[in-house]
């Protein structure tokens, strides 16, 4: 009998005497989908956030106060060079008039204004930053190296919500890690307390099979596959899970976006995150009843 | 075939089973281990399994020194014997014939000789109608004679029993001691630890005696 054959026999084993006990096994796979359902959730979760902060930086901006000095000539030449810039996905000139009069338009104190003698604003440049910058230190670097222009005498942008929203997800990141690692532990301790009863449940056999010259890896065998089922079902359930939650909240999600103004449509897992899934909940299933038999073995 | 030389065993709480026993079963040989309950038979089939090691001395069997076998080892070294209790220890969840197969299935032998080899000794066994059967399904007598079947069907080079007639009636207890005769005589080093006197003295075979853990 070769080595594969031997893993087939043990994996069909395994399962007979699981679906023996159907309710019971599927009980076991449900706890095991809930607790690794609310980490992929999380992850869903956070992967959403990130795309919408991806968005939202998209639409941020700096404003480049040039110089008193500065001639219509000077401006046109240094919005050209910043155009070709890499860094730069778009910039646009605003004159001292064109900004007066947005500022009236917004202020709304345009009588004030009116009687001012002098237009004292300077010529103003908008730049909007190509995607490649996304990280608050990134923005700020960019910024020095915008205000060493000659002709900049001040750039302002706002810096404090990309500030809140990179730490909000580094927040999440963070809690995301934290939950995957107890409910992973949890996944561990579920298995291998199923793994283990159902080793003192065969703790005969296993004397008989030790007795007739049943290796340890022979012993070991169908227990790590029960284990690795119980963890793949329980991967299988938590994924569905996940899919139900899209589903639910994506019409309600897409109406509150529009609301916005924003085109953001709820994104589900991917296939490769549903792999990733699947393998460490296989693995965690096989880890855990490695232990309790193991652990049944050396007594 | 099984030489032990001063073997003394003395279990954790204190009580010594064996007391400087030596011993020489040659191979082939066939030899009933006697004595009252708890002379210490039981230990020393045990101590030949390397099931218990022993606490003093050298044991060597199948040419395998047991006192330097190591414990990966042991599963290999278990395939060349067979062991039948008192206790038939089938697995009750499955069938007469994947139960005297066990040891075939262990060693990874081909599924085709499973079957063939676990029929045969089922059908020597006279147990050729019961293969599909379950352990529970049969009388203490058939499962005694399934534990033999899963004892021998490796073709061990030694046979150990511990009172396998203990549980059988006195019928079934010579039916079974005859077919140990009958495995004896195709080569099979046995000792067979039994208190029924009158039956092994019917059978004319060397006896040891032990009483109080010595010869």
């Amino acid at each position: 009998m070769n080595y594969l054959t031997r893993h087939m026999q043990s994996g069909l084993y395994s399962l007979g005497k699981l679906s023996r006990t159907p309710f019971a096994s599927l009980m076991t796979c449900f706890i095991i989908g809930i607790a690794l359902a609310l980490p992929a959730a999380l992850f869903v979760a956070l992967k959403n956030a990130e795309l919408i902060s991806g968005s939202l930086k998209q639409t941020l901006e700096m404003t480049l106060y040039l110089k008193q000095t500065a001639t219509p000539l000077q401006v046109r030449a240094l919005l050209s060079t910043l155009k070709k810039q890499a860094e730069i996905k778009n910039a646009r000139a605003i004159s001292p008039a064109d900004g007066l009069k947005e500022l009236q338009k917004q202020a709304g104190f345009d009588a004030s204004l009116e009687n001012l003698q002098n237009n004292p604003l300077p010529w103003a440049i908008i730049v909007q930053p190509s995607n490649e910058i996304n990280s608050p230190k990134q923005f700020e670097q960019f910024s020095q190296h915008l205000q060493q222009l000659p002709l900049v005498d001040n750039v302002q942008w706002d810096i404090l919500w990309v500030k809140r929203l990179a730490s909000f997800i580094t927040l999440v990141h963070r809690i995301l890690y934290a939950l995957a690692a107890f409910l992973s532990i949890a996944v561990l301790l579920i298995v291998n307390n199923t793994i283990r009863s159902a080793t003192e449940q065969h703790h005969k056999e296993i004397e008989i099979i030790k007795l007739i010259g049943g290796t340890n890896a022979f012993i070991r065998r169908p227990f790590l596959y029960t284990g690795m089922t119980y963890g793949l079902l329980g991967g299988m359930i938590a994924w569905l899970l996940v899919v139900i939650l899209v589903i639910a909240l994506k019409n309600p999600s897409q109406h509150l976006a529009e609301l916005y103004g924003s085109q953001f449509t709820l994104v589900g897992m991917r296939f490769d995150h549903l792999l990733i899934l699947l393998a460490g909940s296989l693995s965690l299933g096989l880890a855990g009843s490695w232990l309790a038999v193991t652990k049944h073995l050396r007594k | 075939m099984i030489h032990l030389q001063h073997v003394s065993k003395r279990y954790t709480n204190g009580y010594l089973a064996l007391d400087n026993i030596s011993l020489e079963l040659a191979p082939g040989e066939l030899a009933f281990l006697t004595g009252h309950s708890g002379a210490g038979k039981s230990t020393l089939l045990k101590l030949i399994a390397a099931i218990e090691p022993p606490s003093h001395g050298q044991i060597k069997v199948a040419n395998h020194h047991l006192n330097k076998l190591k414990p990966r080892h042991i599963p290999a070294f278990r395939r060349h014997i067979g062991i039948i209790l008192q206790s038939p220890n089938l697995l009750m969840d499955r069938s007469v014939l994947d139960n005297a197969a066990l040891p075939l299935i262990v060693a990874g032998a081909p599924y085709r000789e499973i079957q063939s080899r676990a029929r045969a000794v089922l059908g020597k066994m006279g147990l050729q109608n019961k293969q599909k059967c379950f352990p529970y399904e049969l009388s203490s007598g058939e499962q005694q004679r399934v534990a033999i079947a899963r004892a021998v069907i490796n073709k061990p080079a030694i046979l150990l029993a511990d009172e396998p007639t203990g549980n059988l009636d006195p019928e079934l207890a010579a039916e079974t001691m005859n077919l140990f005769q009958q495995f004896n005589q195709l080569g099979m080093t046995m000792l067979i630890a039994s208190h029924d006197l009158a039956l092994i003295h019917k059978l004319k075979h060397r006896i040891i005696i032990l009483s109080e853990g010595k010869l």
